[in-house]
């Protein structure tokens, strides 16, 4: 397997100018959809936004799960996480059942929901760009590094350093880690995640192991379901059948009698 | 076909302003795309045709399996009058599904996508194929009556010997995706309200799928009543009550052990809409007609049984909704309600089903079963010839 | 919030229906309790005419005059309103009595000329449930003798096999007027049996045509 690509997003460079903001609209050829970006949402036309909680800046975009709820369950497999780390959309397969809205524990893919043939649209890390070992469009575009692309192993000790050289500024804790099973993007910051908007209350394993436990019992529910119920079948059949044959035979005792 | 002008009647009127409301909403719907016609939003992606059209939908077709399993598989061939109209039901059921999810997919285009694009981890990959094949039990289960009406004798004869493999077909598909519906919300923990998520919702969704299945039987035999100017079987249908509540309270009973075993029971006395909600589900849906059907002087009485149906759906319809819609509303922060079109066009699938069943049942034996035919025929020339005496 | 609106809407749309049938005066066929059967019972010292009414001697050479066991199952409960009063002379085939159902009405005609002598004063506003005992509906004096058996006016077995007929006849006309004609034999026994008082559920068209067909 590939090294698995990763961003790492550090609140405490991030100095709010909006640079990945538009080199993501303009990268991916979204229309404008804000005058302020500071105000702007995640839209279908809008992979990345930048927000203001108090003095910090922080984004928010497709955090490119390691085990990706979204990717589990489509029912036709048109979310796909690449060896890369990337989770991409296959728009062509899409049934639009938008499962995938509904069950991402970022709340992160968003719906063309004005369109006659709506597509699924979130951020997809840059897919082209990564696969051709460039970084995305983002990364590249932030001038103060808040926004580092790279290996995720190497993200990763690039955020410990930072937590245990600078106690005081940053909240003990990389985003990302193990939230849901873990994340590509990565995020460290001064303040609790919660008072950044982000979900604090995900469990450690990865979600689509919930659903994988119901899974697993299909096999047992058909072959021991249909056991059962064959042989219930057969039982309840022949009881009927016997049941028949006594009255049968007790009419033909009493008929007997009466000659 | 002595009138060709039907004759104006108030359900006519009503059901044709619903039709026509829906075939705007259906306009709407195909050319102004979802966010023109529903008040879904990225917030809140699923709604009421998820929540009703879907879920309710399939939870209440579970009659046409469990009577199925009780007369077929479990040979308690008394039950056997109830069979034919529980499989029309289920049939139609799974088809105004299907005809639903084409205004709920974004694509519906692309529906047989799931046919040949395979996700074997995602639930709804499952529920899909198992939709697929046990609405084609259903229409098989279903054939021989067809036949029955056309005499086509061989084939028949012929169903009938695979009508076994058929039937136990039917019911393990039905297990799963009944169970599966529910499989569909483990995945949000995070996101529902505790009172509603379970690691054990698969459970919950089968079992209150058959008790409420079987009460819809006794519920649509009411309304057959109604439309036919017929009979109801109250004695069968006042078992198949009992029945329902039991299977229900055993749901029930399941639901606060696992309340108990993950610390939740604090909840229950979290007084809040939630709470209240919660409880209005469990004492309509399932303790109440429990008190009721439990006693016989009760259940056989016809309005009362009839009674004790409709609150049963209710509180079924309270607990889908409230699982697909009601404990989503915390964490998505926004208050969903649907759109007139969303409504309009949930009406006219209902309206759709109830008239297409009219016109089967008009056409197909659907209310006879030849086994009883023969035993009523002899039962009835024994009486004649008694007061002929 | 959206739970309740569902709940509601679908409790709204059963409380309508309940509100229609009232309205039209019908009640829900499934509540009705008992199911139509064959077996009917008919004294043997009364005359049964072909309008389902019977006459049975009392004295001085008055008849008392009431309604059959068939129509009370057909229509379920009623009760009765003579058309004429005491005195009044009547001759065949001249309206007599009213059954009262709901807000709707039969009328039978009389079976032979004669004059009224006496109505049943226990029976006004009260519902008929035993047609050849208490609640016959009036006196009459027949203006000549009866005959012994007629083709209108029938005795004994007679009576009782015409009534099972009348019967048959009545569950083809139902069932035909229930819009299943090829199912008629087998819907009306499985399951389907007529109720008693099916009638009631019928429209005022199908009541009128039973009038003229079995009145
Ligand atoms: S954040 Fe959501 S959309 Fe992005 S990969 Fe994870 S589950 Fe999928
Ligand atoms: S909306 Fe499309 S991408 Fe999302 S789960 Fe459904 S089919 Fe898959
Ligand atoms: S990785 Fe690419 S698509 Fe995603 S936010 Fe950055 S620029 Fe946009």
């Amino acid at each position: 397997m590939k090294k698995q690509k990763a961003i790492l997003f550090d609140v405490t460079l991030c100095a709010g100018c909006g640079e990945c903001y538009n080199a993501c609209k303009e990268a991916n050829h979204l229309p404008e959809t804000a005058d302020d970006f500071l105000k702007d949402h995640l839209s279908a036309n809008t992979y990345t936004v930048v927000e203001e909680y108090g003095d910090v800046y922080t984004r928010k975009m497709c955090m490119h799960c390691v085990d990706p709820t979204c990717v589990s369950v489509c029912p036709v497999g048109a979310m796909e996480k690449t060896e890369l780390g990337p989770v991409i959309y296959d728009a062509d397969k899409c049934l639009g059942c938008r499962y995938c809205m509904q069950a991402c524990p970022h709340h992160i893919p968003r719906y063309e929901w004005n369109k006659i043939n709506p597509k699924v649209k979130k951020c997809i890390m840059c897919y082209e760009r990564v696969k051709n070992g460039m970084q995305t469009t983002c990364a590249e575009a932030c001038p103060t590094g808040a926004t580092l692309f790279g290996d995720r192993d190497e993200l990763i000790k690039i955020a410990q350093e930072r937590l245990s050289s600078d106690p005081e500024t940053y909240y003990q804790k990389i985003y990302g880690l193990e939230e849901a099973g873990g994340t590509n993007v990565l995020i460290i910051s001064p303040v609790p995640f919660d008072q950044l908007g982000f979900a604090e209350n995900l469990p450690k394993e990865a979600l689509p192991t919930y659903t994988a436990k119901a899974l697993e019992k299909i096999p047992g529910v058909v072959a021991g379901g249909g056991a059962f119920l064959a042989a219930m079948y057969w039982l309840t059949k022949r009881k009927n059948q016997i049941a028949a044959e006594e009255k049968q035979n007790k009419l033909n005792s009493i008929s007997g009698d009466e000659k | 076909m002595k009138q060709f002008i039907p004759k104006i009647t108030f359900w006519r009127v009503v059901a044709t302003i619903i039709v026509v409301a829906g075939l705007y909403s259906t306009y709407l719907r195909f050319t102004g795309g979802l966010g023109a016609s529903t008040n879904l939003s990225d917030d809140f992606p699923w709604g009421l045709w998820i929540g009703f059209d879907i879920l309710v939908g399939v939870g209440l077709a579970a009659g046409g399996f469990t009577i199925c399993a009780i007369t077929h598989i479990f040979n308690i061939e008394k039950y056997k009058p109830l069979t034919r109209p529980a499989i029309l039901t289920a049939f139609l059921g799974y088809l105004l599904v299907i005809f639903g999810l084409m205004y709920d997919l974004g694509k519906p285009y692309n529906i047989w996508h799931a046919i040949i694009y395979w996700n074997p981890r995602s639930v709804m990959f499952e529920v899909a194929w198992c939709v697929m094949l046990y609405t084609t039990v259903l229409f098989l289960e279903f054939l021989p009556i067809a036949l029955e009406k056309f005499r086509l004798k061989k084939l028949l004869s012929f169903m009938k010997k695979t009508g076994i493999l058929i039937m136990i077909t039917g019911v393990i598909l039905s297990t799963l995706h009944q169970s599966s519906l529910g499989s569909l919300f483990l995945i949000v923990p995070q996101k529902m309200y505790p009172l509603w998520y379970s690691g054990l919702l698969p459970l919950y969704f089968f079992i209150s799928a058959v008790g409420a299945g079987l009460t819809m039987v006794i519920f649509e035999a009411y309304l057959s009543a109604r439309a036919f100017n017929k009979g109801i079987e109250a004695d069968l249908l006042s078992r198949i009550g009992l029945y329902s509540v039991i299977v229900l309270m055993l749901g029930l009973i399941i639901r606060l052990v696992d309340f108990f075993l993950t610390d939740k029971i604090h909840l229950l006395f979290t007084i809040n809409n939630y709470t209240l909600l919660f409880y209005l589900e469990i004492l309509v849906g399932t303790l109440v007609p429990f008190g009721l059907l439990i006693q016989k002087r009760i259940r056989e009485n016809r309005r009362w049984l009839y009674a004790s149906s409709i609150m049963v759906i209710s509180g079924f319809l309270l607990n889908r909704l409230n699982v697909s819609i009601t404990s989503i509303t915390p964490a998505t922060g926004v208050n969903y309600f649907p759109s007139i079109n969303e409504i309009s066009v949930t009406l006219m699938l209902v309206t759709l089903g109830m008239w297409a069943f009219k016109i089967i049942a008009r056409n197909f034996p659907v209310f006879a079963s030849e086994v009883h035919y023969e035993n009523h025929q002899l039962n009835f020339d024994q009486k004649l010839s008694e007061s002929n005496l | 919030m959206v739970a309740l609106f569902v709940v509601l809407t679908f409790l709204f749309f059963i409380l309508i229906d309940l509100l229609v049938l009232k309205a039209q005066g019908k009640e829900h066929p499934a509540f009705a309790v008992r199911v139509f059967d064959k077996r009917f019972f008919f004294p043997t010292e009364a005359i049964l005419s072909t309008g389902h009414l019977w006459l049975q001697k009392a004295q001085n050479g008055l008849y008392k005059l009431g309604i059959d066991e068939f129509i009370l199952k057909a229509l379920g409960k009623l009760h009765l309103v003579p058309l004429k009063t005491e005195g009044e002379s009547v001759s065949k085939g001249e309206p007599i009595l009213q059954a009262v159902f709901g807000n709707r009405t039969i009328t039978f005609r009389a079976p032979v000329d004669g004059s009224i002598r006496f109505l049943n004063k226990n029976i006004i506003q009260k519902q008929v449930d035993d047609p050849y005992g208490d609640d016959w509906a009036l006196l009459i004096e027949p203006k000549n003798d009866l005959p012994v058996s007629s083709a209108f006016l029938k005795r004994g077995n007679d009576a009782i096999k015409w009534l099972h007929d009348e019967f048959n006849r009545f569950r083809d006309f139902i069932s035909a007027k229930a819009g299943q004609p090829e199912l008629a034999g087998v819907t009306l026994q499985d399951g389907g049996n007529i109720v008693e008082g099916v009638l009631r559920s019928f429209d005022d068209n199908t009541i009128k045509e039973f009038e003229e067909q079995f009145l």
